[in-house]
């Protein structure tokens, strides 16, 4: 599903989360939002998918007005991860997961089978049984992301998948795990918004990044055009320097010392 | 294997609801009891206590037991937290407050006795509408649990002043509310009892809504859920079923609070179960709770409330230390 962003803006209590963003994302992408601490990256995903209404603007899913699509339009469409989960019920992490499939009429089967591809896909077999309460951190964050993953699993065609900080709390393995399932499922037609605050897999793995300053969106584009020294430099006010890795299209960024 | 469960608990009721039959001040044997049961003749002073005293007693305490353990299983899904209860956070209190002020007021009035649990109702809406308006601007679950510890504190104590103004014949009544007794028990108040049914049915009904909400609100709103409506609905009809259950047998307390954990460590957090689950444990226990006040202190009984408390105070501490984290809390 493309999406149109034009003219955003959002304003809450005076303060102004978010500037007049204009920005086109293409079906089937993986769109990393890069930016500081308050830049609006979390606010953006929420007028994205519809949750916080616009003030100004308006956003076009494959040419949907997204704030005037019902909650349970959006729910077919839309898998949304929220940047922390406060769930403190002992549920077992297999009913977690099912949760996903709520919105859909589909059948008891279609639902199961969604539920065990999309826990394999995760890695969540050998703890399918545990209490959800008992888990780490990461371990969590993996059931919370395959319960966002069932929910769209069988329209993956056509939908949108908004994660927030999905990254935060997995292991290496796990986070290329992660971004090879979201490459897989963007290819199939889903696209991918998704907050990060690792560079370096924005640069690896987006195929379009937006990087926020202050509510404005600075500059959006394919990784290395945006993710320069001097875009960095303006948005994080830190120095960064690119190294070059085996494959000279997929360098790293690193902080520079000084 | 859950659904196992609740085929035990259901048959266990069945085997505690004829033994209750049996015990009490006149010891009548279990056969004796069934024969009654089947319409065979027995003594008519052993089928009059049977059918005239116990077995609406035995329905009134199955139905409110439920009734009390489904809407605390409601409303901890509801506030996704553990600790919420409507004898905890007021809407019980508000209900006795509203039922013994109509009790000593309104029999001055003289109204039909249907105005008690239609006054009831109300206070334990206002009640709950007074919890979620202040937990709204305190802006947290912790703030709507404490505005309901408040909110419950206040109700007693209005049902204390209550106590303290009324006559002699208004007292025993009025203490009623505060403890819970299933002293008063007949087919009139099974009749009015029933009215819990539905609304314990639209619990199961909202059973996947529940589930979800436990993820957050912005979480089931995520799903397709309006968290609002299912708020206001799952409140009023909290409210509706605490409200007859009060009515009928006052503040029955830990009911509502440990029967729907007790049900989520044996058969799982989804409502699915937890809402069945709660309805036929929360019936068991308090038809044991009522047996053993009827039983204990013979031909004399004790305030069925006081033994649920007695028992569930101490339990809870024990759950509270024995699960750790596992709570929730």
């Amino acid at each position: 599903m493309s999406i149109v962003i034009s003219n955003l803006s959002y304003v809450i209590e005076e303060s102004q989360l978010l500037k007049d963003i204009s920005v086109t994302v293409q079906g089937g992408s993986i769109v990393a939002v890069v930016g500081p601490n308050g830049s609006g990256k979390t606010s953006l995903l929420k007028a994205v998918n519809g949750e916080s209404a616009a003030s100004a603007g308006r956003v076009l899913v494959d040419d949907d007005d997204v704030h005037s699509m019902s909650l349970q339009q959006r729910a077919i469409r839309f898998g949304i991860l929220p940047q922390q989960a406060d769930l403190d019920f002992p549920f077992h992490v297999v009913e977690v997961v099912q949760m996903g499939r709520i919105p859909h009429q589909t059948s008891m089967q279609t639902n199961q089978e969604v539920v065990d591809e999309v826990m394999g896909e995760m890695r969540l077999q050998n703890i399918r049984d545990r209490v959800y309460l008992t888990l780490s951190g990461g371990e969590k964050q993996r059931v919370q992301i395959a319960r966002v993953l069932s929910q769209i699993w069988d329209a993956r065609d056509g939908a949108c998948l908004f994660l927030d900080e999905p990254t935060a709390a997995l292991d290496l393995s796990h986070q290329l795990a992660l971004f090879r399932t979201l490459e897989s499922i963007a290819e199939m037609g889903t696209t991918v918004m998704v907050v990060l605050h690792d560079v370096n897999l924005a640069l690896r793995f987006a195929h379009q990044v937006l990087l926020l300053s202050k509510g404005r969106l600075l500059t959006s584009g394919a990784p290395l055009d945006v993710l320069t020294p001097e875009t960095m430099r303006d948005a994080f006010e830190v120095d960064t320097e690119l190294f070059p890795t085996n494959d000279p299209a997929r360098p790293f960024i690193l902080t520079s010392s000084r | 294997m859950p659904k196992f469960g609740l085929l035990i608990l259901l048959l266990t009721l069945l085997v505690v609801a004829v033994m209750s039959l049996s015990i009490g001040s006149a010891a009548i044997p279990v056969t004796e009891v069934l024969l009654t049961l089947l319409g065979e003749d027995s003594s008519s002073v052993h089928k009059m206590i049977v059918v005239d005293i116990r077995l609406p007693r035995m329905f009134l305490a199955i139905l409110v037991g439920a009734s009390v353990a489904t809407s605390g299983a409601a409303i901890q899904g509801l506030f996704r937290n553990p600790l919420a209860d409507p004898a905890l956070i007021g809407v019980s209190g508000g209900a006795a407050l509203f039922a013994a002020a109509y009790l000593v007021v309104g029999a001055e009035l003289g109204i039909a006795s249907m105005g008690i649990p239609a006054s009831a109702f109300i206070g334990g809406l206002l009640a709950t509408w007074l919890v979620l308006e202040v937990g709204r601007r305190g802006g947290t679950i912790s703030s709507m649990l404490l505005a309901g510890i408040a909110i419950n504190a206040v109700t007693l104590s209005g049902v204390g002043m209550l106590t303290y103004l009324s006559t002699d014949v208004e007292l025993r009544s009025v203490a009623f509310w505060a403890l819970g007794s299933l002293n008063g028990a007949d087919w009139y108040g099974v009749a009015i009892a029933t009215s819990v049914l539905p609304v314990i049915a639209i619990f199961l009904i909202r059973s996947e809504q529940l589930n979800a909400i436990t993820l957050g609100d912005r979480e089931a709103g995520h799903l397709g859920i309006s968290v609002a409506r299912l708020r206001i609905e799952i409140v009023v009809l909290t409210a509706l079923a605490t409200g007859v259950s009060v009515a009928l047998c006052g503040v029955i307390a830990f009911i509502g609070l440990v029967v729907p954990h007790l049900v989520r460590m044996s058969l799982g957090s989804n409502h699915y179960m937890v809402i069945p689950g709660s309805a036929l444990l929360g019936g068991l226990l308090l038809l044991l709770a009522d047996s053993l006040s009827r039983s204990l202190l013979s031909p004399a009984e004790l305030p069925v409330g006081i033994i649920t408390a007695l028992l569930g105070g101490p339990f809870f501490i024990y759950l509270i230390v024995r699960q750790k984290g596992r709570l929730g809390l």
